[in-house]
């Protein structure tokens, strides 16, 4: 009998939601919303300039000074100082608060972070915060390597190194083993440093797979930078479209979403039934399907996208899945809203209680040793199985407005309709897949 | 519920149960070795169990779908809908 060992965290899982009227409405409302553009929205909108409100020029100073950033920075370091004391000495079980740190935290924290803040990673990371004193030590001007970053790679490097990441958080059997989660990070560093000696800083940037889905998700904040590079505050779906299309960017996404529609359905009973009735080696099982999921995200989205007119003097066929990638990231966003908001808030907190003791001596550095796990939300499955739904009907809705308004300023004026319906009936999919997978399959 | 375990065959496989929160539930458990049952629930609960027959009484305050697994095998034994 094949065992699935990937119970390690946070307890029981959501409840199903009930009831066919999600999947209905939400789908319907897709559809709609998509109608609805193509009679009002007929010029493309987000791509003008404008529309910006200007950061109080005070503020700006302040979060702009070298003050607010070295702060931020030396946070950043400080607390992977901090965390460098359970991962190397601490017990090596679940009350290790670097998996919660690493799983709750930092993956499902970050986008929290990012949605309210921006690219948040990127002003805290401490890999970043080395490679930036590297530079300084190693007298490297403007952060530049021995040879530049070849622009055919862009996030290519970022969607391997996230698809180590949900490897290693949903499928390897040692996911809840401090010794293996710290050799990841030992590889991360590895490779960041190593891309940073070759090709200077510009590799932090597309390659480390934290600040690249933060970047990715900061896009979807307020804040945003004017064409002359003062802080400004836009519309989120604004800052979205300003997301520079570059190869691999359908490759990250792809992984952020397959990676999540996986997990839904690894938990269900039907796969777990399956994987104990059967003589199967559930991490190769496990592997093979989440590449595939992810490989039918990415193909369905790319062939989706390139099925239309194109005006060639506007864009290139093959360019048009970067182009429209980025409205995947509302979906990203409301997916992962969706799946993990018990898990960040409540074993989040357990996770905080256990920073207080990091190595397990009975020590209670911060006062939380003793606080209890607030379950209010699991308690009022009503409340949260109404956010869920929104989260993903939310993301959707702003995922096809942002595709919308880039598809009619790629398209030709004649195509502006049927060119997009092929993406449509993709996104319609996404939404039908990930309310099913929320019921409960 | 009944649960049988000899050596790393445990049954049922996943069985799914619908419970209200706070129900009682009752577990039955034949076994040829002492082992635990981990109830992932919020928060977790434990039922260990010695060779022969063991039987325990657990009850889940808060609602989600809790998986029941043997500890030795990590086989899941039960899926219970705590509502």
């Amino acid at each position: 009998m094949s065992s699935i060992s990937a119970h390690g965290l946070g307890g029981a899982d959501d409840l199903p939601i009930s009831g066919s009227l999600a999947i209905v409405g939400g789908t319907a409302a897709l559809a709609i919303s998509f109608v609805v553009l193509l009679l009002a929205w007929r010029q493309p909108r987000f791509g003008r300039a404008g529309h910006e409100l200007a950061v109080p020029p005070p503020i700006a100073r302040v979060l702009d000074g070298s003050w607010f950033r070295a702060g931020l920075r030396v946070m950043g370091i400080a607390f992977l100082a901090f965390m460098l004391w359970p991962a190397l000495l601490g017990r090596n079980d679940l009350a290790n608060p670097l998996l919660g740190v690493t799983y709750a935290w930092l993956w499902v924290g970050l986008v929290p972070l990012s949605l309210l803040f921006g690219p948040a990673l990127r002003a805290m990371s401490p890999v970043r915060t080395l490679a930036e004193l590297l530079d300084k030590g190693t007298g490297r001007s403007g952060g530049e390597g021995v040879v530049p970053y070849p622009a055919a790679l862009g996030y290519w490097p970022a969607a391997i190194g996230l698809l180590t990441f949900v490897w290693l958080e949903l499928i390897s059997p040692s996911s809840t083993d401090v010794g293996v989660v710290r050799l990841w990070f030992a590889f991360y560093l590895a490779a960041m440093l190593l891309g940073w000696a070759v090709f200077g800083t510009t590799w932090i940037g597309r390659a480390d797979p934290f600040e690249v889905y933060s970047t990715l998700v900061g896009r979807l904040s307020l804040w945003s930078r004017s064409a002359s590079g003062r802080l400004v505050l836009v519309s989120p779906l604004r800052n979205l479209s300003r997301l520079r299309p570059e190869p691999g960017l359908v490759a990250v996404v792809a992984v952020l979403l397959g990676s999540t529609a996986y997990d839904s359905w690894s938990s269900s009973a039907t796969w777990i039934r399956y994987v104990q009735s059967n003589e199967v080696d559930v991490t190769r099982l496990g592997t093979a399907l989440m590449v595939v999921i992810i490989l039918v995200v990415g193909t369905t989205f790319a062939v989706a996208s390139m099925t239309t007119a194109v005006d060639t003097r506007r864009s290139a066929r093959k360019e048009l899945p970067r182009r429209l990638a980025h409205s995947l990231v509302p979906i990203i966003v409301g997916y992962m809203i969706a799946h993990y908001l018990t898990f960040l808030v409540e074993y989040g907190q357990q996770t905080l209680i256990q920073m207080s003791d990091p190595v397990g001596s009975g020590a209670n550095l911060f006062g939380t040793a003793d606080m209890e796990v607030n379950y209010w939300l699991s308690q009022n499955p009503t409340v949260l199985a109404s956010i869920k739904v929104l989260a993903i009907v939310v993301g959707h809705v702003l995922g096809v407005m942002a595709a919308h308004d880039r598809a009619i300023s790629l398209l030709p004026r004649r195509h502006h309709v049927v060119g997009q319906l092929a993406l449509l009936a993709a996104m319609v999919g996404y939404t039908f897949m990930g309310l099913y997978l929320l019921f409960g399959s | 519920m009944s649960v049988r375990i000899s050596g790393d065959r445990v049954t049922p496989n996943a069985a799914q149960l619908d419970l209200a929160s706070g129900e009682p539930v009752v577990f039955d458990i034949e076994s040829d070795r002492a082992g635990e049952l981990h109830v992932h629930s919020k928060p977790e609960q434990y039922v260990e169990f010695g060779e022969g027959g063991t039987r325990a009484e657990i009850s889940i305050d808060t609602p989600g779908s809790v998986e029941v697994e043997e500890h030795d095998t990590s086989a899941v034994v039960a899926i219970l809908e705590v509502r």
